[in-house]
């Protein structure tokens, strides 16, 4: 398991964490795949101080990429689907603070 | 995977419900909920104090109508909320003991009881940690050892504050708090054991939690054994005490009618007439039409009222419709049609009032609800279950499970204009941690002040406040230079922690949200921990006090009872009389100056009735010592009900 948070914080991209590279996944299984990982990498499954990081980094990269998968037909639905007519992190503009 | 100890150490699941408590613990493969001394699966969530000593539970509820100023109660309602805080105002009226505020600008409310004649103010957190001492006792006696760790459960609807006092409160009881868990989340790992699916395919539920107090709802996915709170919506302050209160105006407004006096300045007449309602709420949930009735209520009027069950619906209708509104919210939130939901699991003592289920069903276009789980147990098995995950104690099926829990409110901070800027959304799985960069407003700022809220609102001033701190010694340049990379982590407590780093400067600031408002400094909690032993000590005291005055008036009985069966041939008139004049000047002594007195006293009593009966003589002392241990079991047991008591 320590072997899985160490693959999940060295991987590049959100297609890597969540090892689908190269393909073309439905809305269903990336869930699944996600839960399949987290079971793996969360902290309350695993000991290793960097399973937080590890759990972050994957839910953020689940985050993204179900966001993707929105504008298919999704008889699950995509959890936060409010996020995405707000302005992704990517466009995020500087905001002023006072 | 951590390691099981090697040591016999349980974690408990505890739910602190606003009316009752309840607690579970995961032991040899399964969930056993505990049954207090009293027998009672659910503890009354009630502290009280009377003249002798401070009572818990079961004890506190049932003298409440005797001693209604310092029995204390809801506790959950005040914890983590401000004295000014409207929904804290509106309660006080309610409540029959004292509260007020602290005075600082904190401005947090306190519990003022009598005890022993002195003043004495409690915060909510320590009086939650009362109740958690008492189902921390509870689950010790059962398993025989100690217990350290525990996981509490609260409303999914609690904020931060209320999470963070939540958790001092476990503190101050001495218990180390491995997780604070949703309600309804722990509910679903109940039903999620229940049906024990480990169907591939993805289910979605639907948890209605409504208790004493505090109302929530959760939609979860649950596949294999990973469970997904998907969102949260509820309401903080509302539950089978807001139904209580109406049942009580209504009869205050026909005692008013039918005596032309107002009863409810007589905190006891209040007090009994609410406990009546209370019972006539769980009645409707199973008859249709029930009594209410007090004897000698208030000005020695006797009070008697019919109730039907529809008119305790029209009494609490705008509470069961205003219920609905976050079952709509959630299942938006989730983003999921009403037909994908495959079960309704009702949660808590409110979920039996069938008109809130005709709604919750009529809502569902008639789908039947599940209610094949223990709705007043369900959220302790649940956080039972989630104390071994945690832990690592529990059997293999237990182990695989995991629980993805959400933030309940977004997060995020005050910007240029009041404007609440999101870093955290609502919904979010926890932990979570997000980043953001901000700059300055203005040519040369060298500080900026760092405003942290939640709730919903585009507008700051609609959310609610949770702290502020301030960045300072950012290197002066031109506005819009200077990069702020504000940073917010939830853990998987649902608790905040904010930081802010200058990237050119590197300094770095941070605060755990809480500590600002309402949180209790770590110092409170040191001091309140120490008071708690204090107190345990006490307790500790006056019990023995109450058992050696026990095991002196048992003696007198024995004494008494030796004496009258000893006849005239064995023991002569006037010795008789002599001793019978002892022993009422015992009884006398016991009556009067017995009040005050400690063990050492009704020791040293005992002892001088003892040396009463050995100088008489040898014959005598024989017969009376034979009479008084005769029964010697029966001696044993009257000591037993003495330590029980």
């Amino acid at each position: 398991m320590a072997t899985e948070v160490a693959r999940v914080l060295s991987a590049k991209g959100h297609r890597q964490t969540l090892c689908l590279e190269g393909t073309t996944v439905t809305a269903d299984e990336l869930r699944r795949q996600y839960r399949k990982l987290a079971l793996l990498v969360h902290p309350d499954k695993c000991s290793s101080p960097d399973a937080k990081a590890a759990f972050q980094k994957l839910s953020e990269a689940f985050e993204h990429l179900s966001a993707e998968c929105h504008g298919e037909r999704d008889e699950g639905g995509v959890k936060r689907g409010a996020r995405c007519d707000s302005t992704g992190p990517m466009k995020r503009a500087k905001k002023r603070e006072r | 995977m951590q390691p099981a100890s090697e040591e016999k150490s349980y974690a408990v699941g505890i739910d602190l419900g606003t009316t009752y408590s309840c607690v579970g613990v995961y032991k040899d493969g399964e969930v056993q909920i505990i049954a207090n001394d009293q027998g009672n699966r659910t503890t009354p969530s009630y502290v009280a104090w009377t003249e002798q000593e401070r009572l818990l539970g079961d004890a506190a509820k049932n003298q409440v109508a005797s001693n209604p100023t310092n029995t204390v109660f809801d506790a959950k309602r005040l914890i983590g909320r401000r004295f000014d805080d409207p929904i804290v105002q509106a309660d006080l009226k309610l409540w029959p003991f004292k509260v007020v505020s602290d005075g600082t600008k904190d401005d947090k409310p306190l519990i003022e009881i009598f005890y022993q004649g002195v003043a004495k103010k409690f915060h909510p957190e320590e009086i939650s940690s009362m109740i958690l001492t008492k189902m921390k006792q509870t689950a010790e006696a059962y398993l025989g050892h100690r217990v350290r760790e525990a996981v509490i459960t609260v409303p999914a609807y609690f904020n931060d504050a209320q999470r963070q006092a939540t958790k001092d409160a476990g503190e101050i009881a001495g218990l180390r708090v491995l997780r604070i868990v949703n309600e309804p989340t722990a509910a679903a790992i109940a039903y999620g054991l229940d049906k024990s699916t480990s169907a591939q395919k993805e289910t979605h539920i639907l948890v209605f939690d409504m208790g004493g107090g505090t109302f929530d709802v959760s939609v979860l996915a649950i596949q294999e054994s990973v469970f997904e709170v998907k969102a949260t919506a509820g309401d903080p302050h509302l539950g089978g005490e807001d139904f209580d209160n109406r049942i009580l105006s209504h009869c205050i407004a026909d005692f008013r009618r039918k005596y032309q006096s107002d009863p409810t300045r007589n905190q006891r007449a209040v007090r009994r007439l609410r406990t009546q309602c209370e019972r006539a709420k769980r009645l409707l949930s199973t008859q249709t039409s029930v009594t209410i009735e007090v004897d000698s209520l208030h000005e020695g009027n006797d009070f008697s009222i019919r109730l039907s069950r529809a008119k305790f619906e029209e009494l609490c209708l705008d509470y069961f419709k205003k219920a609905m509104e976050p079952v709509e919210q959630c299942l938006k939130d989730s983003n999921l049609p009403q037909k994908a939901i495959s079960d309704i699991v009702m949660v808590g003592g409110s979920t039996r009032i069938p008109k809130v289920q005709e709604l919750i069903k009529a809502f569902f276009h008639g789908k039947e609800l599940c209610k094949s789980i223990n709705p007043d147990e369900a959220v302790a098995y649940g956080a039972a279950v989630q104390a071994a995950i945690v832990s690592g104690h529990g059997s293999e099926e237990v182990q695989n499970m995991l629980l993805l829990d959400v933030a309940p409110l977004s997060l995020g901070i005050e910007t240029a204009g009041g404007m609440m800027q999101v870093l955290i959304e609502r919904n979010s799985t926890v932990s979570t941690s997000k980043s953001q960069d901000f700059t300055t407003f203005e040519d040369y700022q060298d500080h900026v002040d760092i405003s942290v809220y939640e709730g919903e609102r585009a507008m700051v001033k609609d959310n609610n406040f949770l702290g502020k701190f301030t960045l300072k010694d950012i290197p002066k340049s031109l506005r819009g230079v200077p990069k702020i990379q504000v940073t917010f982590t939830i853990d998987t407590n649902g608790i905040l922690q904010v930081s802010a780093e200058d990237a050119k400067s590197n300094k770095k600031s941070e605060i755990q949200i809480a500590n600002e408002k309402g949180r209790l400094t770590q110092n409170d909690i040191q001091k309140m921990l120490q008071e708690a032993e204090k107190y345990k000590g006490e307790d500790e005291i006056s019990k023995g006090d109450m058992l050696a005055k026990e095991e002196l008036k048992v003696y007198f009985q024995r004494f008494d009872k030796g004496i009258q069966d000893l006849d005239a041939s064995k023991l002569q008139e006037q010795d008789r009389e002599r001793l019978e004049k002892k022993l009422a000047d015992a009884y006398h002594w016991l009556e009067h100056d017995g009040l005050k007195a400690g063990k050492p006293e009704f020791e040293a009593k005992q002892k001088e009735l003892q040396a009463v009966m050995n100088t008489e003589t040898w014959t005598f002392a024989g017969h009376l010592h034979s009479a008084l241990y005769r029964n010697d079991w029966e001696w044993r047991a009257a000591l037993l009900v003495c330590r029980e008591f």
